[in-house]
């Protein structure tokens, strides 16, 4: 009797364990399916790609060893293109990060407190992520050449080329708005973070007499300080990969001076066949090694010697 | 209520986006009604510039010709199903049900060995339905070279091609005597340092041979070299007349004047060389001495030219330092430096406020608006684009009487550097015809060609019956019955060999007209060769504006923004030779 007792709740508990596991798999096979494709294989295949070379006439790849490694550290030896948008890729994280994410975090702040005209400046900043990209950069090309020059015109009485027709400030104004698109982001994420900041935590340091700056500086940046480190630390990830919007800028045809890699890469994939994977490839492992590195050890920088909530 | 007020305000305003994007859509393709009793082939077309009026009218005629025929149990006839956009691509092969695809500035070589598309040779070779010749039959030399140069077999075919070029408002010409006088001396302006001298005004004096050096054609009076091109826009600018308009916010749309300019001044067998490296097969080339720090040596002010160069796939970078691509450099920088851009080009052509149907239209209509333009940098598709987007019905909404007089046609280019061209004679005098003169030379930068899916076809239900189908298309497009009515629904050709009747001729406007005339007195070029450096890495020697790459240097990818940059001819042009030198070229070569 006991042992079929026994043998029945062995039967329960197998039963339950099956649901669970059905339930289980259930939901992970499509996730983990997804990985395994699109994170294990592609990232495989590409780590293939590196190491070999593609024949047109026979339509196969073959091992080369290493030389598309050598191919493009002698193209960056003697600079040239992938060097100049490797440099604008830097000079673009270096710009959005002291320009874009201090004054996101300024911003912040400023919606957090909900000073003077805080929620229209959310929805401004916000805007143009309703929009397609296409859509706020045609206007926003508008603006640069036909909308500035009118009002310098009106202003100064002078004429001028529009900020995207002129070779020496287009960089700078496609720029501007490839940080101005990414700081809606940026806003909203840190002010939902700061608004989880203990209410009395901040009223204490009110009763104390704290100032603003102060609070910001001691309490506020603390304690955000992981999702700060997070956008730092994702955006180093994203470093060679992004765009900077020039395909919504200029499609295929950007001039070379305005390249970054990402656009470069993408570019690339865009135009070219299989006979470019290999070196593109090449590229993605090197960059990969590099951007691990850096993330690694800055992630770590940050977190022993950021500010502490303590 | 304020909050049910808020919700409301939101709710429009998301429904605004969301109609806004749906918008965009374009209900351009015809994918719905498949009729299950028939064979249907589903066909991805390219839309940009050619458009698709001419794929309805295959559409009708194929399913016409095939209405009786069956291809597959219980079905008869066929059923073409277009998808038409300017997004249909090569890179989407492996993840499109489409078997047919019409793509532009695709480089179709590398994916012949890797099986992504359905060898075509069995129908290039058999005749055509209802005639007595093939496919092959139809192409050109080089161009059976080039289709066949990976292993030998066909698996694409020409689509529509376009030519690079410039379009000259003759109406305008005429009206102002933009021609260049026989001899200068009876012109009306005397004072040589005018930049009227030259010019026949309103004079009526007999006018120069123009660059065929025949008198009696349609391009009398018109520039024979590039010192007289630049003669002819200093007089437009003397005259209030903008010289060019161009979409040039988009900068590849210039590289139509010099890929236009460069052929012309080169030939058709040093720029075929250019793409072969081959002197046994396109004779030799001259090109400009550098000196041994890579500077342009000159003489008397003059670059110093090594002529008769022979060239082989050992020498090739030579080709970078062609004198003729010096000269056509030349008249970019004349034209778009930094102190002539603005003037010399209408301003918003560098904006983004412009769009390439835009510019387009204020080409047109610039004599109406009191902004005359003497020539728009276009392929030569632009009329047909033009069309579609209506400006050619505004033209005639606005301006009836206008509209009627309207003239332009495709500019032939000037054939030397310096002077003029020695005049031949006239034509129908001493027995001499139009075919004596001096041949244009077209650039067909379109690498438009049709393919067949081989993914596609490979998960169709009945792959057979699919490929049987789809080839009979290609086929079918490529009679002359098709190639013809092609020609005259969009007023564009193909890169085969067919001629127009009269009456096919005289339905075509005269901007079509003038490109026919090249295609069927000159020599177009189709950029592409079976030499085996070709071959191998055809992206580095592409002619394709969109992304055409012969003419980079290492800070530039196209020559209008180093001039506007304030680079000089000599340094770009040895930036050029750099760039693309030896061991640029080794690694070609590997």
């Amino acid at each position: 009797m006991e042992n079929e007792k026994a043998f029945g709740k062995k039967k329960v508990v197998s039963a339950r364990k099956k649901e669970q596991i059905l339930f289980y798999v259930s939901f992970a096979t499509l996730p983990l399916l997804q990985f395994f494709i699109y994170y294990i294989l592609v990232n495989f295949q590409a780590i293939l790609f590196a190491f070999q070379e593609f024949d047109i006439y026979t339509g196969l790849y073959t091992f080369n060893k290493f030389q598309n490694f050598i191919d493009l550290f002698e193209e960056l030896s003697k600079g040239g293109l992938i060097l100049n948008a490797m440099k604008n890729s830097l000079v673009l994280y270096g710009v959005t990060l002291l320009a874009g994410t201090s004054l996101a975090l300024l911003f912040s702040y400023y919606v957090y407190k909900k000073f003077f005209g805080s929620f229209a400046f959310r929805v401004i900043l916000y805007l143009p992520h309703i929009l397609s990209n296409v859509s706020v950069v045609s206007i926003y090309k508008y603006f640069a050449d036909i909308g500035v020059p009118y009002l310098y015109n009106l202003f100064t009485g002078e004429t001028m080329v529009g900020l995207l027709a002129n070779l020496n400030t287009q960089f700078y104004t496609i720029m501007f708005m490839s940080i101005y698109l990414s700081f809606g982001n940026n806003v909203l994420i840190y002010t939902s973070s700061m608004s989880s900041i203990s209410e009395s935590v901040v009223e204490s340091a009110e009763l104390d007499g704290v100032s603003r700056l102060k609070e910001f500086w001691y309490i506020t940046l603390p304690m955000i300080f992981p999702t700060f480190i997070n956008f730092i630390v994702s955006g180093l990830a994203n470093l060679f990969a992004n765009q900077m919007l020039l395909y919504d800028f200029y499609a295929e045809t950007a001039e070379k001076k305005l390249f970054t890699l990402g656009y470069y890469m993408y570019r690339e994939v865009q135009q070219g066949g299989p006979d470019i994977y290999p070196h593109l490839s090449a590229i993605g492992l090197v960059l990969t090694v590099i951007i691990s590195a850096c993330t690694f050890t800055i992630r770590r920088i940050m977190t022993k010697f950021g500010p502490s909530v303590d | 209520m304020k909050k049910g007020l808020l919700k409301a305000i939101t709710l429009c305003m998301a429904l605004v986006v969301s109609v806004g994007v749906l918008g965009g859509c374009k209900p351009n393709n015809n994918l719905g009604g498949i009729d299950p009793n028939k064979t249907q082939v589903y066909v991805a077309n390219y839309e940009g510039g050619i458009g698709r009026a001419w794929l309805d009218e295959a559409k009708i005629r194929f399913e016409e010709y095939y209405k009786d025929t069956s291809f597959e149990p219980n079905k008869t006839g066929v059923q073409v199903q277009i998808k038409s956009d300017k997004q249909v691509a090569l890179g989407q092969l492996k993840g499109s049900n489409h078997y047919v695809f019409f793509t532009g500035g695709n480089m179709f070589n590398n994916y012949i060995a890797t099986g992504d598309f359905v060898e075509l040779t069995d129908i290039v070779r058999e005749k055509l339905p209802g005639e007595d010749k093939t496919i092959e039959d139809k192409l050109n030399t080089d161009t059976k070279a080039a289709l066949t140069a990976v292993n030998g077999g066909y698996y694409a075919l020409p689509s529509y091609q376009y030519l690079s070029g410039v379009t000259y408002n003759i109406h305008l010409f005429e009206e102002k005597g933009l021609y260049f006088a026989d001899n200068p001396a009876d012109a009306p302006v005397k004072n040589a340092s005018d930049p009227r001298y030259g010019f026949i005004l309103n004079s009526g004096v007999k006018k120069s041979t123009g660059p065929d050096a025949l008198y009696g054609t349609s391009d009398d009076g018109l520039p024979s070299s590039v010192e007289e091109y630049k003669k002819l826009c200093d007089c437009m600018v003397h005259l209030n007349i903008t010289p060019f308009i161009c979409y040039a916010y988009s900068y590849h749309y210039t590289q139509h004047l010099f890929n236009s300019l460069w052929a012309n001044l080169a030939g058709y067998n040093e720029v075929m060389l250019s793409l072969s490296a081959d002197s046994t097969r396109y004779g030799t080339t001259d090109i400009v001495e550098l000196n041994s720090n890579g500077k342009i040596v000159k003489e008397g002010g003059k670059i110093k030219v090594i002529e008769d160069q022979t060239i082989d796939v050992n020498n090739g970078y030579l080709l970078s330092r062609q004198a003729s691509r010096y000269y056509a450099l030349d008249f970019m920088q004349y034209v778009f430096s930094p102190e002539r851009v603005s003037t010399y080009m209408t301003p918003a052509s560098l904006t983004s406020a412009l769009s390439h149907t835009d510019a387009q239209l204020n080409f047109l209509r610039g004599e109406k608006t009191g902004q005359p333009v003497g020539m728009l940098i276009e392929g030569s598709y632009w009329e047909n684009e033009s069309k579609d987007a209506n400006n050619l019905a505004q033209m005639k909404d606005l301006y009836p009487e206008y509209y009627d007089e309207m003239n332009y046609r495709m500019m032939p280019m000037p054939h030397q550097y310096e002077g003029r061209v020695q005049a031949i004679g006239t034509v129908g005098e001493n027995g001499i015809t139009q075919a004596d003169g001096i041949k244009q030379v077209g650039v067909d930068s379109s690498y438009q060609y049709g393919i067949i899916n081989a993914h596609a076809i490979n998960a169709s239900k009945n792959p057979e019956v699919a490929k049987r189908v789809s080839k009979l298309f290609l086929q079918f497009l490529c009679t002359d019955e098709m190639l013809t009515s092609g020609t005259v629904v969009n007023g564009m050709f193909r890169n085969y060999e067919y001629e127009l009747s009269s009456d096919e001729y005289n339905a075509l406007s005269e901007f079509s007209k003038s490109v026919y005339d090249i295609k069927l007195n000159g020599q177009v070029v189709v950029p592409f060769s079976n030499a085996n450096i070709f071959v191998k890495n055809m992206s580095s020697f592409n002619l394709s504006t969109l992304t055409g790459s012969l003419f980079t240097s290492e800070d530039y990818s196209y020559p209008i923004n180093a001039f506007r940059d304030g680079q000089t001819l000599d340094n770009f042009f040895e930036g050029i030779a750099t760039y693309r030198g030896e061991s640029w070229w080794n690694n070609l070569n590997k």
